[in-house]
């Protein structure tokens, strides 16, 4: 009986790539064609007569199937995994200018985290991000356990950073930062998510944040307050729960300035008064990073010479490529890395979908505060800290962070135009 | 030797597939419907859809109100109206939602509102967001 409706149904199937589509538009079609025979039973006709006839009113399933295909299939999007891939190429220059090639063991070790870097995109665009959007609770305590646990097993501090070295593996407290990302893109899309909860979560988080490093914290709050924007909270509710949390903030800041450590002052000191000689006498300031910048010129010195720059592949990278290769090749890199957030920011704005909307507009400002934090160090509106600069700082774990961002949003450019999931998370 | 071959075909075609191929009473019906059909361009299809969206439907329930209006082009072919709602679903026009039974159900959001007062008011032809939908 069901002969003719199975096979109208699985030519139809056949022309669709994509699973969740194919199931998506069986489900439908099947309804239509319950209708139909229906009004056909109800006008008289035999089962037999009525699925026949309710299967041929549908036409051609082969030209069906083809154009829902061409409507569903899943894409990838070139633009971005280009810039990625010209991102993490441009990486390896500020190696060859500080001849770490030949050295040691600098340029295996960052070839092995492009590599990694690279799989980690890849992998994260073939996985199904829908299925992680009623799964905020679970990417809150994973979170959480993995900052509790950092919190109490740290065993190196590197400028006011903790890191919990497993032989050559540096483990930081950036690593959190996604599980976070995914936490608060599925409670933000949820419509029973309540303020208290959130400023509940928030603090419990924040504060296990605040253990270890403020750089990551920063990263952490940018990342909450613009997605909670796009929640489905009131507005005005946001604005005054933000508003207070930056007041007790700045209080707590003017309280806390007693208790940090003497280069944590400095640097928030000569961040504050950048050119004042007290702060500058030995350490390396603002002053004389702009001496450097102002002195690479359009095309660099193409030698370091005697001029030391300190963490020179990792926080101070911007300003070592500089100086290398000169203020073209920074533009250049600039705009390659700007593309990125821009590419980023154009594809949240084609989605409908709450849920893929936080995961990008999450990405977006992980990735644009690192991205204008670590410039913002060298331009000297913002505090020297430990920020990389996406995909061109050297270190394990910025690279993974920042793939698995670029992974993010590959997957949802990916499914953007897949069937929206609303039925498969409902049941 | 191939003309041969050829004409080998053609008459195993005539015997076998041609033979069993009938014009039947029904195709004719068809095509003189199609000759008689008057039709509607996408434009007018496509507000006429816009049209009955104001409030939530299903595509089955679309498909008999547009056969009311006279459109006749899904006629026979009611699945090619499924191509239509899911590309103006992904244009962002669209919401859906699924209800018991597997049942999709479809209205027009605010910008889909907004698209369709624009269609109204203009003249049919020439219209470039209309064309973006239509071509995919």
């Amino acid at each position: 009986m069901d002969k003719q409706r199975n096979s109208f149904l699985e030519q139809v199937k056949s022309q669709i790539k994509s699973k969740e589509a194919r199931a998506l538009v069986s489900s439908e079609l099947h309804h239509h064609l319950n209708e139909v025979k229906a009004y056909w039973l109800q006008k008289g006709l035999s089962e037999d007569q009525a699925e026949e006839k309710a299967v041929n009113q549908m036409g051609n399933p082969v030209s069906i199937g083809q154009n829902l295909n061409r409507i569903h299939r899943p894409k990838i999007d070139w633009v971005t995994l280009m810039l990625f891939a010209a991102a993490l190429l441009l990486g390896f220059l500020p190696l060859l200018s500080q001849g770490y090639l030949n050295e040691n063991h600098f340029s295996t070790y960052k070839a092995g985290f492009v590599i990694m870097g690279g799989m980690i995109a890849l992998g994260t665009m073939f996985i199904d991000y829908r299925k992680f959007a009623n799964k905020g609770w679970v990417f809150y305590i994973i979170g959480l356990l993995f900052l509790v646990f950092f919190t109490r097993h740290f065993n190196t501090v590197v400028d006011g950073q903790a890191i919990l070295k497993i032989g050559s593996l540096k483990i930081e407290g950036l690593m959190a930062i996604p599980f976070f990302l995914l936490a608060w893109a599925g409670f933000f899309q949820s419509d029973r998510f309540k303020m208290w909860k959130f400023l509940l979560l928030f603090v419990l988080s924040s504060y296990f944040f605040l253990q270890f490093d403020v750089t990551t914290l920063f990263i952490y709050v940018a990342m909450t307050f613009t997605m909670i924007w796009w929640s489905k909270l009131k507005k005005k509710t946001v604005l005054i729960v933000l508003g207070t949390i930056s007041a007790l903030v700045v209080i707590w800041g003017v309280i806390g300035w007693m208790t940090v450590a003497y280069y944590q002052k400095y640097r928030v000191l000569s961040f504050l008064n950048p050119y004042n000689s007290e702060y500058l006498t030995s350490q390396f300031g603002l002053l004389k990073i702009h001496h450097l910048f102002m002195e690479a010129g359009w095309f660099g010195k193409h030698s370091f010479a005697d001029q030391f720059i300190p963490q020179a592949h990792t926080n101070f990278v911007f300003l070592s490529f500089t100086y290398y290769y000169g203020w073209l090749f920074a533009a250049i890199l600039l705009l390659v890395l700007s593309l990125v957030a821009m590419r980023i920011i154009f594809i949240s704005r084609t989605l409908n979908d709450t849920y893929s909307k936080l995961l990008l507009v999450g990405v977006m400002m992980i990735y644009i505060v690192q991205l204008v934090g670590n410039v913002g160090m060298i331009a000297g509106f913002f505090p020297m800290t430990n920020m990389s600069l996406p995909f061109i700082s050297y270190g394990l774990m910025p690279t993974l962070l920042n793939a698995f961002l670029i992974g993010i949003v590959l997957s949802v450019y990916r499914r953007k135009n897949l069937l929206p999931s609303n039925k498969l998370s409902s049941n | 030797m191939m003309e041969k071959r050829l004409k080998n075909l053609r008459k195993t075609m005539d015997r076998e597939v041609f033979t069993q191929l009938k014009f039947t009473e029904e195709h004719k019906n068809r095509i003189r419907e199609k000759i008689t059909q008057e039709t509607h361009n996408d434009a007018e299809i496509m507000i006429a859809i816009m049209q009955l969206l104001v409030q939530e439907k299903t595509g089955y329930q679309l498909v008999s109100l547009l056969q009311s209006r006279g459109i006749s082009n899904f006629k026979e072919n009611e699945g090619s109206l499924y191509i239509i709602l899911h590309r103006l679903e992904l244009k962002g026009v669209l919401k859906s939602s699924w209800q018991e039974d597997d049942a999709k159900f479809y209205q027009l959001n605010k910008q889909g509102r907004k698209l369709l007062k624009k269609l109204e008011k203009q003249p049919l032809s020439n219209h470039v967001s209309l064309k973006e939908i239509l071509e995919g």
